[in-house]
């Protein structure tokens, strides 16, 4: 009998090991610790039929234009200007590296073959969460403020800020009113968060820079 | 409906355990995609396992249910690259891919040479449904798809008995039938996998 029963505890002892071992590894969801740099996309979209090589000079306007929804509100209200001087002029560099010539204040649409211009667009997106379960983006302490977590023991909410670019490359040629058709454009999507002023324009540069290298079939050189 | 039926099927199987001589096991279980699984997540799957319990008919044969988890992921850094018509896309960023696998199957098995020998070999087949869920996150976008599929899985293995308990070590080629659609769209939603468990027995005879 006590055979037994000690042979039933070691039993116990195992069961609760294993059990331990596989809670431990088994998650349904593993966490790889992504920065949000991790979140950034870059995606890019042309029209196979385009001949890119009949295009040689540009010009870029020189502004921003901020998505707001709102036309008497030209600024945005997750985004800052302050990146808007860059963001154009590592645009103009990656066109001049590829080939093209820039015109600055055309005359006309003759003057030039394609104009490009950009938009940018920031959105707050608030999450909600039922208690113990945690489905989305982004964990604890990403987001240009702090996510923040509400109604205890009910439900949770995770706020986050989300930013996107959109370069749009458009043949003057095809600017019919009142649609655009483009070309070629690029979309840049990532969280916003509350790097320095450095690191964003660094991360900034290396996200267009590659909108460009993944579309070598721009090049006119 | 169909989960009704397997949890009441798992349930006499539980009451006929107390019953006959049987063998409850937990294994640890990992994993390699295969066909539609394995071109979504090429990761070997270290996360895992199952719960089994089987009662004996006879000297040889068992019957009785299993519970399974296996985790499957990969994180994956390569270019997207979409042809729809003139229209081509390439999008960089990061992929993280999920897939979570519960088998819920009842089974039977065949066991070789006699019951004390040291080692005994078996082969047996599950039966019953798998639920599968799917993610696919990239960049701060997510897509998530989660069916129930009918699918079944042979199985060799060997018990190597150690008093009243026992090692057990075996192999499963699950797959699960078409069900729904996958997380990338398509209709053609068959999973499948090989699974490589080893546990713990616990003998009732």
């Amino acid at each position: 009998m006590k055979r037994l029963i000690e042979q039933g505890k070691n039993g116990a002892k195992a069961v609760l090991f294993l059990l331990i071992v596989t809670g431990f590894l088994t998650s349904c969801y593993t966490d790889y610790g992504l920065s949000s740099q991790d979140h950034d996309l870059v995606i890019t979209q042309y029209n196979k039929k385009t001949n890119f090589s009949k295009y040689k000079k540009y010009a870029i306007i020189d502004s921003v234009f901020h998505i707001t929804g709102d036309t008497s509100k030209p600024n945005s209200e997750y985004l800052s200007r302050a990146y808007d001087d860059f963001i154009i002029n590592t645009i103009k560099n990656n066109m001049n590296s590829l080939g093209y010539t820039e015109v600055v204040n055309p005359k006309d649409t003759n003057d030039v073959d394609i104009v490009l211009y950009v938009a940018a667009l920031g959105t707050k997106v608030e999450q909600y969460y039922y208690g113990g379960w945690w489905g989305g983006y982004p964990c604890c302490g990403w987001g240009y403020y702090p996510p923040y977590w509400g109604y205890p023991g009910y439900v949770g909410t995770s706020t986050y800020y989300v930013g996107s670019l959109f370069i749009n490359y458009v043949d003057v040629a095809n600017i019919t009113h009142p649609t655009v058709d483009v070309e070629w454009h690029a979309i840049l999507n990532g969280l916003l968060d509350n790097s320095s002023h450095t690191i964003t324009q660094n991360r900034l540069k290396e996200k267009i820079d590659q909108a460009f290298d993944q579309s070598p079939y721009l090049s006119v050189k | 409906m169909k989960f009704k039926i397997l949890t009441l099927a798992l349930l006499f199987i539980s009451i006929n355990l107390s019953a006959q001589g049987f063998l409850g096991a937990i294994s640890y279980s990992t994993a390699l995609g295969m066909g539609n699984t394995g071109d979504y997540i090429d990761n070997f799957s270290y996360k895992g396992f199952q719960f089994e319990g089987r009662s004996f008919t006879n000297r040889n044969w068992t019957f009785g249910g299993t519970f399974g988890w296996n985790v499957f992921d990969q994180k994956i850094t390569d270019m997207i690259h979409i042809e729809e018509g003139d229209k081509v896309s390439d999008i960089d960023g990061t992929q993280v891919r999920y897939i979570n696998s519960f088998p819920m199957m009842v089974n039977g098995h065949y066991y070789f040479l006699k019951r004390r020998s040291p080692v005994r070999p078996f082969l047996g087949l599950n039966v019953g449904v798998y639920y599968i869920t799917q993610r696919f996150e990239l960049g701060v976008f997510q897509i998530e798809r989660d069916n129930w599929h009918f699918g079944f899985a042979p199985e060799a293995g060997v018990l190597i008995p150690i008093g009243n308990m026992a090692i057990m070590a075996n192999a499963k080629y699950n797959y699960a039938f078409s069900a729904g659609q996958s997380v990338t769209g398509s209709t053609d939603n068959t999973q499948a996998y090989m699974s490589f468990n080893i546990g713990l027995v616990f003998m009732g005879y």
